[in-house]
Parts: structure tokens; C-alpha cells; sequence
């Protein structure tokens, strides 16, 4: 074929343009570490390379999250066992005060002991998280979640919510327990009375209730589960137009033990139900107060309970069987305490190892995963560097060979 | 021969040779002008025709240019493919590597956004993960615009290189008209001729690379181009000039001529130019815009139904994404009858999950503009049209809503939506401070304190704080609470005073439940719920039938056909799907249980009423009230409250479901499962009990004695029923008031905006409450549900989540580029290829002028020579003769 001078060049200067365009590549690949910079230079690599690199965000995503729900679970791990230790306390102080030698004087002592044991108790309860949340309060964080009100009667104000955290594409794991379901839902060796205002009562009002005494647990227990509603009637169903209160079933609206517009005087002692209820306050008409019946009792009430029958319970003979029972019933209920919080502790535990499981299979993907993209991505650096040696030489072979041939030339000659 | 013809053939020989001398020298010279087709001198023998025909010498024929007309049309051919490819491969190029940008890149802006919600999950009071949610939301809505604004500033930079592109072209177009001017009187095989001739192709090939064009020689010299689907462009010397606009394309219109028409341009830079702003540069920025649309209006939708640190619904946490003056900016008038068109017309995103990343031309057609059809730009299908003479109009289709106001519309209007297209425009963070980032649940959930079963409920999810229980700020409107009445069955109530909670309305009562599963509490957005009204066909005291015989006689329900409608999602058109008959007397229970086997309803059924009085004057005998059979003699001076414990003291009863419930002045008596309620009173005729039903019908029941009245009721109960999307009941009643159920009952809808899970085994009488979370600000739900937008499929179809949305639209612009690179490279080896056969037939080769240059010396020295001899010849002569 005829050549034409300026094609003679043209090509030759393309062929080593593209030449040099290949060892460019090259060189930007071995120093870049990467076989390709966009998208374009290998869609189908890249667009795995995409998925991966989201894969693994997510992943990593997951492993953070396991990381906080570990240290979450360890620090309720610590309290509970704290708290099992304490309660071991003071069951052995129980047990010791069992003992039919001691006398009011050593009750006392002990009792002071219960107290502060109780004390303890209750600040674990109110532990606060690195946050400055309360942990046991469910996801009610931001105010103690146990207090004595005024009555001296222990309250949980918490609520019973359960945080979790994602840990996998299916998995929230729950990284706390409320109290009430840890320290409240305890089950009692015996129904148990619970008195506070009715929710639905004014700001303002004054109506509070004692926690009941139980005088008649059979009566109790026949009345478990309803409650006792105490709604305060207005003044002119008194024939002297004085504060009165009517007692009534929660089930059903009757009225209990003819209970029905009783004069209210502020301290005053009524029974109803098996309980011995005392209102204090000056309550205005409509204002209620309720009476639960659980079969469940909160362990600092057990502990409470415990103190202050060692204090009110006279050494009497007539008495002692009133003492004999309120010690059964707080062994038990610590027992049954304590079994809720190792039930607790051993889920924490399950929960821990779903977290080991979905870690290290979190970490076995990100391996294959890194593996996969580094396949895809990284640059053979013994290929690479062999290609450019390649390339140089082609490129140095052709740029000779070119000012060989355009050297030569007819007009030379002549 | 003479002497003097020898002269002549050596003087012809000299002029030969010099006019091929001068040729190569034209020929070394133009070596390098592009375009440039060799010439060759051809030589003839010169022939005398006078007598003896002897031979004459040499004669120039002519300048031949050497030329193939395929080599260099193939050549015209080739360039407008390279040309074009080369520019769509420089353009993409640029996409590509704007996308790569991990600076900009929008999977890392997601993956920074959902970690640090992920981290504010687990710290929700922590102000400073709060914060950092902000800033990488922020930070994204930078990506976003960053990408959106290099996408905008290259279609300007494209914008302006498309116009001096025409200009160019246009430019080219007058030059080739001047040269068909100046080659008209011109004759072939002239040496000026060729010159202009090189030069019009290179014109030609010039413009070929611009865009994709036509020659077709038109006499001797002449030549047309066309361009497209034969729009001339130069015919002779007539020259058109092309145009463009963004949106409107490539127009031509004749010299002088205002008329202009459409050109489709496919070839040639400009081509490629198009191309590439149509098929990539647009869909691309519509894809960002749809992205950002679905993203800020799902994680506004999921933001507003969590409560915030200060205990309110969250509300945007994204800038409302149906602003109205977002709304407003999505339509544009596309030709003046829209422009002068008084109506204001406006898009509403509804569904951003459903969106297509296209624009759309909006046409109203018709004398009153009446008609209206919905053109999706992307691929010309009608995706809505009908006709409505009513303003305002609202026009739903693929996830948006058209809204024109009752302004005035002109006939022929053209609206150009370009919804997705301004999607990043309105993209900004609304939320300033981290403790309104709403993270929170707003319910929170207690279980009874008396609870004996085992149940669980847990909250799932919060749909609709618009509506309902919810509506209105930080509160539960009523508050709610779940009470078995049995372990398989429960109720939905309002828990106003939760020491005696009240039926909803409409009530949710009976729902069913299977021991030890796991269920959705409520009823679905969609369901509808309905209630019978209890009348019977005779329009009297419903569903009591009194009579004075102690057996018990069935309900006054009537004949009546329950017929049940489904519509057809898809045509809107009802259809008879199943049908119940009531027979007289049958039980709600037994209407229940018939009307659950149809498909799409849920039935219950519940028989309630009230004993609001009872007399027993203590002496003869007894007053003896029998419950559906169960005979109670209650002693003298009994009341209410004692009918209520034999009541609820019977076993037979508790196994039937009959409960009574009394606080001493009224007694409710219920059959849990919907069976009539059959009451007998026995005693002296001035004993009895009195009745009320649901509806305050009363009924008096008076012992056997002498003069007793009606001594037997059977009271028929109420059916409940939840009907699924698109169901409906139709009764044939024709009766006043209807029969059990009206002619058309209205459903409402079930839904309460939430959802929660029940699981378990609860007990009879077990309770969970559900209320507003008040305290809960460790609660970390709704920051969850946001999290799972990172991996949840959410957009288009099928759905993809947010980034494997942005990935696929990486991934597009990267297959394209690689094709454009790989097909560019191909266009040039075949440029190569054509040009290389081109300059094989018409290139200069200086060593083969060199030769030549050598040949025709040699030529023109012995031509020259035989001049001498000839003289030479003739002095011989000369002297031989003097």
C-alpha cells in the first residue's frame, strides 16, 4: 500500500501517544495501589466494590453498636451483682435476727444494719449511667427511679421501656431492663397492698394514703385482683356537710364493706379488704386514691419491711409468731428477688454470647469481604511493575525506530 | 520529418516537464495542508492531424487530483463517529470522575448520617450525639448540593459549548454556500478547481465532526448537505441556519425564514454533546433529585412520628419537601399559551418511594382546556389524562399531585413538571437544635400490676400522629388500654380513667387472639371497623322478643341478606364478593361466625344489657331470675349486686361467656361470644326486673303471678366486624331504621396510628396500658426505625435503599463511560483505517516527489536536449550547405 508522508508520522505519533497513555496507566495504578480510579475503568469491579464498601460501612456500623451494648450489659451486669451481694446481706442479717436469743436492743442493731444495707440498696438501684441517665429507670433516664415518698412508702417511677440496639440486619438487642421488671415484679410470698393517688387526680391535690397494713391477709387474698378506689364525696353527702369518703371495688364500682360516705378526719385509721388503710391530707370532693393487690412486692419494700418490723415488733411471745412470719416471708422474698435478678443476669448473659456470635460473624464477613474487595481493587504489583517494564520498552523500541525511519529521506540524497 | 517538428517536440517536452516539475512542486509544498489531494500531470502523446500523421511530442492533458469520492465520504463518516463519541467519552468522563469524588460521594454522606443516628440510638439524651446527627445531615444535605451544583455548572458549560457549536456550524454552512458560488463557473481538472475542491471537503469533513451530514453532488461541481432526516442545510448557495434552546432541541429554519422546524441531530460532537445532556447528564440530576426527595420525605415522615427530648412530635428534621414554594417552582410554562395562562399550577410530592426520575409535560387541550393529558418526558408514555372542566383541579400519578387553581388554563397549554429535576433545591436541614431531633417513641407501654398471664406487648411501629389518638401535641388522646376478656380474645379501650375504662369509637372490641403466638394488636391503616345497630326489621324494640310462655323464644332479628363489596383496586369498581342470610332469630354469634367466613372480614359478636331494676316485695315467692336457662332464686331483700355474684357465681354461665358486672344500682349482663341473652323471671306478679338495651329500649319482666305481664326476654346481640381495604357490606334492609345492620353501613377506620406486638399467653382480666411516653427520654425507637433506612429498600421498583439508589446511578454513568471509551477507541482505529486508505490514494509521499522531481528533470534535461540536437542538427545542416 502507498504510504503518504504525514501518514508515515500521524501513525507513528499514535501508536506511541497510546503507548505512552498505557504506561501512564500503569504507573498511576502502581502508585495509586488501585486497578482502577472511576467507575468507568471497570464498571462491573466497581459496582462490587460499591456493594462491599457499603456492606462493610453497615458491618462496622454493627460492630460499633455491639461495642456500646456491651459495655451497657457489663455495667448492669456489675450492678446486679452487686445487688445480689447485698441481699445476701441482708438475708443473713434475717436469718440472724431469727435468732429467738436477741433482744429488742439487738434487733435494733440489726435493723440499723438493714437500714443502711437499704440505703445501699436503693442508691445501686438509682445507679446512673456514664450519661448521667438512670439505668434501671427503663428509658425514663432522666429522674431517679426509685423514691420514698412521703409516707415513706418505696415508688417506682420509672417506666418499663427496653432500649435496644441494632446489631445486625435482624437483630436489636436489648441492652437494659427496667427496674421494675428487675426490683419491682418480684414475686411476693404473699398478696401484697400498694396505695398512691388515682392518675387521673388534679395538680394540687392533697389526698394521700399510708401504705396499707395487712390485718387480715385471707380477706386479701379473697379480694386479690381487685383494687379499692377512695373517692372523696362532696360535702353534702355528710348530714354535717364535712369532708367524707366513699371505699369502692375497681371490677365492679361497689361499694366495699359499706364503706359509703365515711367522715374523713385527717390520720384516721379505717379497714377494708383485710387492710388497714390511714388517709392524711385535705382532700377536696372527687379526689381518689387506690389500693393494687399484687402478687408481687418490690425487694426494697421486703428490705424496708424487714427494718421496721425489727424495730415495731415487740419481744413478746403473743407476738412473735407475726415476727416468725414477716421472717418467712422476707426469706422468701429475697429468695424470690434475688432468682429474678440471676434470671436477669443469666439472660444478659445469652445476650452477651448472641453478641460474641454476631461479632464474630460480623468480623468473618468483613475478612472475606475485605478479601473480596482487595481481589477486585488492589493492584498485582509484580504484574504492574512487569507491564510498565513492557510498556517502557515497546514505547522507547518504537520512539528509535521512528527517528530511524523519518531520518531517512529521498531529498537527502539529492 | 523537420527539423522544425523536432524543436516543437523537445519545446513540448520542456513545457510537460515543467508543468509536471511544478505540480511536484505544488505537491511537496501542500504535503502537510489537511485535505490536500495529490495532483498528477497527465501527459499525452501529441498527434499532428495533418498528413503523415507523425508523432508531435508531448501535450499536457491535464492536472489530475487524485481522489476516491467513497475513501473520503468514508472518511466524513468516520469523523462524525469519533467526533461524537469523543465527546460523549470527554463529557462522561467528567460525570465519572465527579461521581467518584469521595468528597462529594453520597453513599459516604449516608453512611455518616445513619452512624451517627446509629450512635444517638444508643446515647438518646446525649446532646452532643444529638448534635453530631445534625451536623452529618448538614453535611450530607453539602454533598448533595455539591454534586447537584458541578452537575448544573457542567449542562451550563455543555449549554454554552452546544451554541458555539451552531455558531459554528453555521458558520460552516455559509462558507460551503460561497464555495458551490465560486466553483458554479468553474470547470473540473483546473488546478484552482482541485484547490477549491480540497478545500470544500475539508469544509465538509470540518462539519462532519460538528454533526452528522449529507453531501449529495448536485451537477458537475456542485454539492447539497443535508442534515438529519434530509433537512438541507446548503442547497447550491442557500444556506440554513440551525438553532437551539435548552428543552426545545435543534431547530432549522430556511435564510430569512421565521418558520423553523425540528431537527433531530444524532452524529458529530454536537450530537454526542445531546446526547449525552439528555440520555446521562439530565437523568442523572433527576435521579439526584428523586433522591433527595425520597430520603428527606422518609425520614420526615419517620421524624414526625417520634417525640423529641422536650416531649413533642419531631416534625421535619429535612426541610418540608412540599414547601409551597417548592411546590410552586416545579412547573413551568412550556409554551406561551402557558405563559400567558392565568392559572396557577403546582406539584405536591406524595409518595417519593413511587417516583420516577423523569419530567413530565403537563397538555391542556380542548376549547375550555377541559382535557388534560400527563406526558412523561423520559419516554413520551401518558401516564395520566382525562378530562375536568372543575378548578381547582388535582391530578394524582406516579407518587406526585398536579394542582391547578381555579385560575384560568389556555387552550393548548403546555407545562413542563420537573419535579425530581429540583429535588436537591429544596434540600436543607430543618432542625437547629439536637434536642429536637425527635429519637423517641411517643408511647410508652406498662403491663398490669395484677397481670397473671404471661403476655407481652411491645411497640412496633408509629404510622399516623396526624389522626387519631395521637393527633395534637404530647398526648395520648384517649389513652389506651388491652384487656383480655378471655385468653383469646381482647378488647381495645379507652383508659380516660383507668380504674374504668370506656369503649372507643368505634369500639374495638373482641378481637381474636391465639395463646402463645404473636400478633399486630390493632387493626391495619386501611381496615375499617363496624358495628351492627341492633334494630330489627319491625323498627321496635331490636332484637327483644317479650313473651309470657316460659320458653324462651328466639331474637326478633328478621330475614335479612348480608351481601359483601369488594372493590377493584385497579378499576375502582364494587362487585358482589360473598353474602350471609340472616335467618329470624339467629344469633349475633352465629351471624359472626357466618360473616368471618367470608374473605376480608374479621367478625365478633357481643349480646350486653342492663338490669337497671329490681323488685322482689319479699314475701310469697321468691323472685327467681333464669339466665339463659340457669335458674337463680334469690333470697328476700336482695339486690342487684347479689343477681350480679349468682351471676358470675355460676359455672355454667362462666363457661358460656355470661358475666355480670353491678355496683349495686345497675347490672350489666354480657355473653362474651355474642349469644342471645335469655332472661325468665319467676315469683309474685309484682316481683321483676327491668331492662335496658344498648339502644335505651326497656323492657319490664314481671313474675307469673295473677295479672303478670311479660315474664321472658331474649335480647340478640350486637355483631362487630373489621373489614379489610376495599370491602364493604351492603344489607337489603328496606325497613325504617333498617334491619341489623342499615341498608349502607358506614365503616370507620380502625387504625389508632400505631402499631404494637402482642405475644404470649395473657390471662383473662390481664391489662396492658398504653400511654404517652412521657418520662421516656432514653427511649431510642424512632431512632431505630430511622437507623434502618440505611439498609431498607425504600425507593422505586424494585425498591433499593438510598445508597444502592445513588450506587446504581454510579454504576450507570460508569458502564456508559466505559462503553463510550471502549466505542471511542474503535471510531478511531476506523478514522485510522479511512484515512489511512484516503492518504494511500490521495496523501503526498516527499520521497516519491522526490523521485519525481528527479524523473522530470531528467525529462525536461533531455527534452531540453533534443531542443540542442534539433539546433545541433540544423548548423550540420547549415554548414553542410555553405
Amino acid at each position: 500500500m502507498r504510504i503518504s508522508t504525514s501518514q508515515l508520522h500521524g501513525r507513528a505519533l499514535n501508536q506511541m501517544l497510546d503507548l505512552q497513555r498505557q504506561a501512564a496507566q500503569t504507573q498511576q495504578q502502581i502508585a495509586t495501589g488501585r486497578k482502577f480510579a472511576t467507575a468507568a475503568d471497570d464498571p462491573l469491579a466497581a459496582s462490587r466494590v460499591e456493594r462491599l464498601d457499603r456492606e462493610l460501612a453497615v458491618r462496622e456500623q454493627y460492630q460499633k453498636n455491639i461495642d456500646l451494648a456491651e459495655s451497657e450489659l457489663r455495667l448492669e451486669d456489675a450492678s446486679l451483682d452487686q445487688a445480689i451481694n447485698l441481699l445476701q446481706r441482708v438475708r443473713e442479717l434475717a436469718v440472724q435476727a431469727g435468732n429467738p436469743v436477741h433482744t429488742e436492743e439487738d434487733r435494733r442493731f440489726i435493723a440499723a444494719e438493714v437500714d443502711t444495707r437499704l440505703d445501699e440498696l436503693m442508691q445501686l438501684m438509682n445507679t446512673r449511667l456514664a450519661s448521667g441517665d438512670y439505668l434501671f429507670g427503663g428509658n425514663a433516664g432522666g429522674r431517679p427511679p426509685f423514691v420514698r415518698d412521703v409516707n415513706g412508702s418505696i415508688r417506682y417511677q420509672g417506666d418499663e421501656g427496653q432500649r435496644a440496639v441494632q446489631i445486625d440486619g435482624a437483630i436489636r438487642l436489648p441492652v437494659n431492663d427496667s427496674g421494675k421488671r428487675l426490683f419491682v415484679d418480684v414475686p411476693a410470698a404473699r398478696i401484697t397492698p400498694s396505695a398512691g393517688p388515682h392518675p387521673g387526680n388534679r395538680p394540687g391535690d392533697s389526698a394521700s394514703v399510708a401504705q396499707p397494713r395487712v390485718v387480715d391477709q385471707s380477706a386479701l387474698d379473697d379480694f386479690h385482683p381487685d383494687a379499692l378506689i377512695i373517692e372523696f364525696r362532696p360535702l353534702n353527702e355528710d348530714p354535717d356537710g364535712l369532708p367524707n369518703f366513699t371505699v369502692r371495688r375497681q371490677s365492679d364500682g361497689r361499694v366495699v364493706d359499706g364503706l359509703e360516705n365515711v367522715r374523713h378526719e385527717p390520720g384516721g385509721i379505717f379497714t377494708a379488704a383485710g387492710l388497714e388503710l390511714a388517709l392524711h391530707g385535705s382532700p377536696r370532693a372527687g379526689e381518689r386514691l387506690v389500693v393494687q393487690t399484687s402478687r408481687t412486692q418490690d425487694v426494697l419494700t421486703t428490705v424496708a419491711k424487714l427494718a421496721d418490723g425489727l424495730r415495731s415488733v415487740p419481744v413478746t411471745g403473743a407476738q412473735d409468731a407475726e415476727y416468725q412470719q414477716l421472717l418467712a416471708d422476707t426469706y422468701s422474698n429475697l429468695d424470690n428477688a434475688m432468682a429474678s435478678i440471676l434470671e436477669a443476669r443469666s439472660e444478659i448473659g445469652a445476650r452477651m454470647n448472641v453478641m460474641d456470635s454476631v461479632r464474630s460473624l460480623h468480623s468473618q464477613v468483613e475478612v472475606l469481604s475485605t478479601e473480596l474487595k482487595s481481589d477486585l481493587v488492589d493492584v498485582d504489583f509484580a504484574k504492574a511493575i512487569s507491564d510498565l517494564n513492557h510498556q517502557t520498552l515497546v514505547l522507547q523500541a518504537a520512539q528509535q525506530s521512528f527517528v530511524r525511519v523519518s531520518r531517512l529521506s529521498l531529498f537527502d540524497a539529492i | 520529418m523537420s527539423n522544425a517538428s523536432l524543436i516543437n517536440i523537445g519545446l513540448s517536452g520542456v513545457r510537460a516537464h515543467q508543468a509536471a516539475l511544478s505540480t511536484t512542486g505544488q505537491n511537496i509544498t501542500n504535503a502537510a495542508v489537511p485535505g490536500y489531494s495529490r495532483q498528477r500531470v497527465s501527459l499525452e502523446t501529441q498527434t499532428s492531424l495533418g498528413a503523415g500523421a507523425d508523432t508531435q511530442g508531448v501535450r499536457v492533458q491535464g492536472v489530475e487530483r487524485i481522489y476516491d469520492q467513497a475513501a473520503v465520504n468514508q472518511i466524513r463518516l468516520d469523523g462524525a463517529a469519533k467526533a461524537r463519541l469523543d465527546t460523549l467519552t470527554e463529557q462522561l468522563s467528567q460525570v465519572d470522575d465527579l461521581l467518584a469524588d469521595q468528597s462529594i460521594n453520597l453513599n459516604r454522606g449516608f453512611e455518616q448520617f445513619f452512624a451517627a443516628l446509629h450512635g444517638a440510638a444508643g446515647a438518646p439524651t446525649s446532646l452532643a450525639a444529638r448534635q453530631l446527627v445534625l451536623s452529618e445531615a448538614e453535611g450530607l444535605v453539602a454533598r448533595f448540593q455539591g454534586l447537584d451544583g458541578r452537575m448544573r455548572s457542567q449542562r451550563d458549560d455543555l449549554d454554552r459549548q452546544v451554541a458555539s457549536e451552531i455558531t459554528r456550524i453555521n458558520q460552516l454552512a455559509g462558507s460551503l454556500g460561497e464555495l458551490n458560488a465560486r466553483l458554479g463557473p468553474m470547470r473540473a481538472g483546473d488546478a484552482s478547481t482541485n484547490a477549491l475542491l480540497d478545500q470544500r471537503d475539508e469544509l465538509l469533513r470540518q462539519l462532519s465532526e460538528l454533526v452528522d451530514v449529507k453531501a449529495v453532488p448536485e451537477g458537475e461541481l456542485g454539492m447539497s448537505v443535508f442534515l438529519g432526516k434530509g433537512h438541507p442545510l446548503v442547497v447550491g448557495t442557500n444556506v440554513s441556519a440551525l438553532q437551539w434552546e435548552p428543552g426545545l432541541g435543534v431547530r432549522i429554519s430556511g435564510a430569512g425564514s421565521d418558520v423553523s422546524s425540528a431537527v433531530s441531530v444524532r452524529g458529530g460532537s454536537l450530537g454526542g454533546l445531546l446526547a449525552f445532556r439528555e440520555q446521562t447528564l439530565e437523568p442523572v440530576l433527576q435521579e439526584l433529585g428523586r433522591l433527595a426527595l425520597g430520603f428527606a420525605g422518609t425520614v420526615n415522615d419517620i421524624h414526625a412520628t417520634g417525640i423529641t427530648l422536650r416531649g413533642e412530635f419531631g416534625g421535619s428534621l429535612f426541610g418540608d419537601v412540599n414547601a409551597e414554594r417548592l411546590q410552586a417552582a416545579r412547573v413551568m410554562a412550556a409554551n406561551p399559551a402557558a405563559e400567558s395562562s392565568s392559572a396557577k399550577l403546582s406539584v405536591r410530592v406524595d409518595d417519593p418511594s413511587v417516583m420516577v426520575a423523569s419530567d413530565y409535560l403537563v397538555r391542556f387541550t380542548g376549547a375550555a382546556a377541559e382535557g388534560y393529558e400527563i406526558i412523561r418526558s423520559r419516554d413520551g408514555e401518558i401516564v395520566s389524562s382525562g378530562s375536568a372542566t372543575a378548578r381547582p383541579l388535582a391530578v394524582s400519578f406516579e407518587g406526585l399531585t398536579l394542582q391547578v387553581d381555579s385560575g384560568q388554563v389556555r387552550p393548548g397549554a403546555e407545562f413542563r413538571i420537573a419535579a425530581a429535576e429540583r429535588g436537591v433545591a429544596g434540600f436543607s436541614v430543618a432542625l437547629v437544635d439536637p434536642r429536637d431531633l425527635a429519637l423517641a417513641s411517643p408511647l410508652a407501654i406498662s403491663h398490669g400490676a395484677a397481670n397473671r398471664g404471661t403476655g407481652s406487648l411491645t411497640l412496633t411501629s408509629v404510622e399516623d400522629v396526624s389522626t387519631g389518638p395521637l393527633a395534637g401535641d404530647g398526648a395520648l388522646n384517649p389513652p389506651l388500654v388491652v384487656r383480655f376478656t378471655s385468653p383469646t380474645s381482647y378488647d381495645v379501650l379507652d383508659n380516660s380513667d383507668p380504674t374504668n375504662p370506656q369503649p372507643l369509637s368505634p369500639p374495638v372490641w373482641g378481637l381474636p387472639f391465639v395463646p402463645g403466638g404473636a400478633q399486630p394488636l390493632l387493626p391495619d391503616a386501611g381496615q375499617r371497623l363496624l358495628v351492627s345497630d341492633g334494630r330489627d326489621s319491625g323498627g321496635v324494640s331490636g332484637g327483644v322478643v317479650q313473651t309470657s310462655t316460659l320458653e324462651p323464644a328466639a331474637n326478633r332479628f328478621g330475614n335479612e341478606t348480608l351481601t359483601l363489596m369488594r372493590t377493584d383496586p385497579a378499576t375502582g369498581r364494587a362487585s358482589a364478593d360473598g353474602r350471609v342470610e340472616i335467618a329470624p332469630g339467629m344469633s349475633a354469634r352465629a351471624i359472626a361466625a357466618a360473616l368471618e367466613g367470608l374473605d376480608g372480614v374479621s367478625a365478633a359478636a357481643r349480646t350486653e344489657v342492663s338490669i337497671t331494676g329490681l323488685s322482689d316485695n319479699g314475701i310469697g315467692q321468691p323472685l327467681t331470675v333464669a339466665v339463659n336457662g340457669e335458674a337463680l332464686v334469690l333470697p328476700a331483700g336482695s339486690g342487684l349486686n347479689d343477681l350480679a355474684d349468682a351471676i358470675n357465681g355460676s359455672a355454667a354461665l362462666r363457661a358460656a361467656g355470661i358475666e355480670a358486672r353491678s355496683e349495686g344500682t345497675s347490672l350489666r349482663l354480657t355473653a362474651q361470644r355474642g349469644d342471645d341473652l335469655a332472661l325468665h323471671v319467676a315469683g309474685d306478679v309484682t316481683d321483676g326486673i327491668r331492662l335496658t338495651d344498648r339502644h335505651g329500649r326497656t323492657a319490664e319482666l314481671r313474675g307469673s303471678g295473677p295479672g303478670g305481664g311479660y315474664d321472658t326476654v331474649t335480647v340478640g346481640g350486637d355483631v362487630r366486624l373489621l373489614l379489610e381495604d376495599g370491602v364493604a357490606l351492603q344489607s337489603d334492609s328496606v325497613a325504617p331504621g333498617g334491619g341489623l345492620f342499615a341498608a349502607a353501613p358506614a365503616a370507620l377506620p380502625a387504625a389508632l396510628g400505631f402499631q404494637a406486638r402482642i405475644a404470649g399467653r395473657p390471662d383473662a382480666g390481664d391489662t396492658f396500658a398504653i400511654t404517652f411516653n412521657e418520662a421516656g427520654n432514653l427511649d431510642n425507637h424512632n431512632a431505630l426505625a430511622l437507623a434502618e433506612l440505611q439498609v431498607r429498600p425504600t425507593l422505586g421498583d424494585p425498591p433499593a435503599s438510598f445508597a444502592e439508589t445513588f450506587s446504581r446511578t454510579v454504576e450507570l454513568v460508569g458502564i456508559r463511560t466505559s462503553q463510550a471509551r471502549t466505542d471511542a477507541q474503535a471510531a478511531t482505529s476506523l478514522l485510522e483505517q479511512s484515512v489511512a486508505r484516503r492518504e494511500a490514494i490521495s496523501g503526498v509521499n516527499l520521497d516519491e516527489e522526490a523521485a519525481n522531481l528527479i524523473r522530470f528533470e531528467q525529462g525536461y534535461n533531455a527534452s531540453a536536449r533534443v531542443v540542442s540536437v534539433a539546433r545541433e542538427i540544423f548548423d550540420v545542416l547549415l554548414h553542410a550547405v555553405s
